[in-house]
């Protein structure tokens, strides 16, 4: 179900008209506001022009729309840029408040964004909402109030998710004590915070299911019904807890892969469905020779995965144990079936974050936040294609949709 | 010529008046004090931070991908051995201290910990981090540090975390980051 679609579907022309009357009605109204041309101005400042400025429409999203967040460094506003990938052009920007989540739905046509503002700046009344974006126009289409309770870290991706239908928004809450926050989109509105164990991330499947990790290094199934009751099963513990596992793992809302890399170099995966998690073998990412010359992974998101190439994409660099959040100048192809090798890109940057586009001549995106630029590989040959860079202040992210 | 005569007569004369007003002890013993004062100034409790203060025009000691290499005279800098599991930035730099919050924030009673080894005393000790909230993220001596750090789900050892938890007036907005011991490490 794609929520959005009456909107696509009737057509922006509509919203553009409830738009103009509701423009109208505030015009009717007294102004009390100084966003009003000012009475006093000289007609210069109000004449008729020669050339007809107007406000643009992004083309529609494909394979390689790539979005960058800008989260500063915890700071209280971010910035998101849209970005057609195919020549590393800027289309457009977003503003979301602190420590936003970027969540994009129907294909990349919508994106939800949770995020967190304070009515002082950094102090005073806080507000959690979640705004959605028709991703052509970049106009708000929805704006849903929820509980002040999102999880404020870093950002991590799958800390917040959209159901695998697009029906519903998921996000975590921490404190004060640990829940999700389940909201329906359908009816733009919050629904309800649903307790849960000492469980993160999101990961969501089919029929309204979402899985969690849990400390012990086990996933929760957890079920859940439109009123927000749940049903919760724990899985088998599936990796050491001494495997310390990154805080950004790849997860594909399409086929459930999950893809998750430790910072020793292992990778662990599942594809996670309604019937439960089914766990693959553990993939042992470098040869004795490689562990030997310090080759350990490393980044803020430092993994992607093809769907239908079966390709995994990990950050890595020759490296000091606990220096496993600094940028890497690498990336290892690496087929998820066998856990081989499949070849090493080299890209000559200080890279922060990746992902990789999901069409049959896929591209690899690598924003580097000490560039504040964006990299763009052929991810087959590792050729750089272009890039763009003043993008903000720290860029760490980036978010591409799956069709 | 004459001019050296001219010099060397001054010398003299200042070498007789000064031996007709001291004596031999009296000199050397003063010499002898001067020496040992030099000697011991550097060595008095003065506060060196400030100086360090003017001289930082950036932040320094960042990690790279060779490690923490922690040092223990440099309290602004990101590799003082305290220092070493902070993701974020130094309320030293940012109008407190090493182990006080910059006017107008609120202080978290929560935290994260890591131990760090303390070069200066071979030990190693454990560090409970406190963020210092209320205002909007500081800038200065940003630094990123992972020695010990763990994942998200092992939260109390988790810098990515804003915490802020507790603080007044439920500030859940990240300024800067102090660095207090809690003890040594067993």
């Amino acid at each position: 179900m794609r929520i959005f679609q009456h909107y696509f579907r009737n057509g922006r022309s509509a919203i553009a008209g409830k738009i103009a009357i509701a423009t109208l009605l505030a015009a009717s109204q007294p102004v009390l506001a100084g966003g009003a041309v000012p009475s006093q101005l000289g007609s210069e400042a109000t004449v008729q022009l020669m050339d007809e400025p107007t406000i643009l429409t992004a083309p529609p999203s494909d394979a390689k729309r790539v979005y960058v967040l800008d989260p500063g460094a915890f700071h209280m506003t971010s910035q998101i840029f849209t970005i057609d990938g195919n020549n590393s052009e800027l289309l457009g920007m977003t503003d979301a408040g602190k420590l936003p989540h970027v969540l994009l739905g129907d294909n990349g046509n919508f994106m939800a964004v949770p995020s967190t503002v304070y009515n002082r700046i950094a102090r005073g009344i806080r507000d959690d909402y979640i705004e959605v974006f028709d991703t052509r126009t970049l106009n708000v289409i929805a704006d849903i109030d929820i509980p002040e309770g999102r999880f404020l870290t870093a950002v991590m991706e799958h800390m917040a998710t959209l159901s695998t239908d697009d029906k519903h928004l998921l996000f975590q809450q921490f404190s004060p004590s640990p829940a999700i926050g389940l909201v329906d989109l359908e009816q733009q509105k919050f629904v309800k915070m649903m307790p849960i164990p000492d469980c993160y991330h999101l990961f969501p499947a089919p029929n309204q299911n979402v899985f969690m990790h849990c400390r012990d290094g086990s996933m929760l199934q957890i079920s859940y019904d439109n009123e927000g009751n749940t049903q919760q099963k724990p899985t088998k513990v599936f990796h050491p807890e001494d495997d310390y596992l990154f805080n950004n793992p790849a997860y594909s809302r399409k086929s459930g892969r999950l893809v998750w890399p430790s910072t020793n170099g292992k990778i662990f995966q599942a594809n996670l469905s309604e019937s439960g998690a089914e766990f693959l073998k553990t993939i042992e990412v470098f040869s004795d020779q490689q562990k030997a010359d310090k080759w350990r992974p490393g980044g803020w998101q430092p993994v992607a995965y093809h769907d239908d190439r079966n390709e995994i994409y990990l950050l890595a660099d020759q490296r000091a144990e606990w220096t496993h959040k600094l940028p890497s100048r690498y990336v290892f192809v690496i087929d998820a079936a066998s856990g081989k090798q499949l070849r090493r890109l080299e890209l000559g940057h200080e890279i922060t974050g990746i992902g990789v586009s999901q069409d049959d001549k896929p591209y690899l995106f690598a924003v580097s936040a000490d560039d504040a630029t964006l990299y763009t590989f052929d991810a087959v040959t590792g050729k750089e294609l272009s890039s763009i860079d003043e993008l903000g202040r720290a860029p760490s992210m980036v978010f591409l949709p799956r069709e | 010529m004459n001019k050296q005569n001219k010099f060397d007569s001054t010398i003299e004369k200042i070498a007789r008046t000064t031996a007709n007003k001291t004596g031999r002890r009296g000199f050397i013993g003063k010499l002898g004090g001067f020496l040992v004062g030099a000697t011991l100034l550097p060595l008095l409790p003065v506060d060196r931070r400030g100086r360090l203060k003017d001289a930082h025009a950036a932040t320094t000691g960042t990690m790279d991908r060779s490690g923490f290499k922690p040092q223990d005279h440099d309290t602004q800098a990101c590799d003082y051995w305290r220092h070493c599991s902070i993701d974020g930035n130094l309320c030293d730099c940012c109008g407190g201290t090493l182990t006080s919050c910059p006017p107008g924030t609120s202080l978290s009673p929560s935290s994260w910990v890591a131990s760090c080894y303390n070069p200066g005393d071979d030990q190693t000790y454990l560090i409970a981090y406190r963020d210092c909230c209320g205002k909007q993220t500081c800038g200065r001596c940003s630094c990123l540090n992972t020695e010990g750090e763990l994942p998200v789900y092992r939260p109390e050892f988790s810098n990515d975390i804003v915490w802020c938890f507790g603080a007044d007036n439920d500030d859940m907005t990240y300024h800067c980051t102090i660095s207090p011991v809690v003890g040594k490490a067993s």
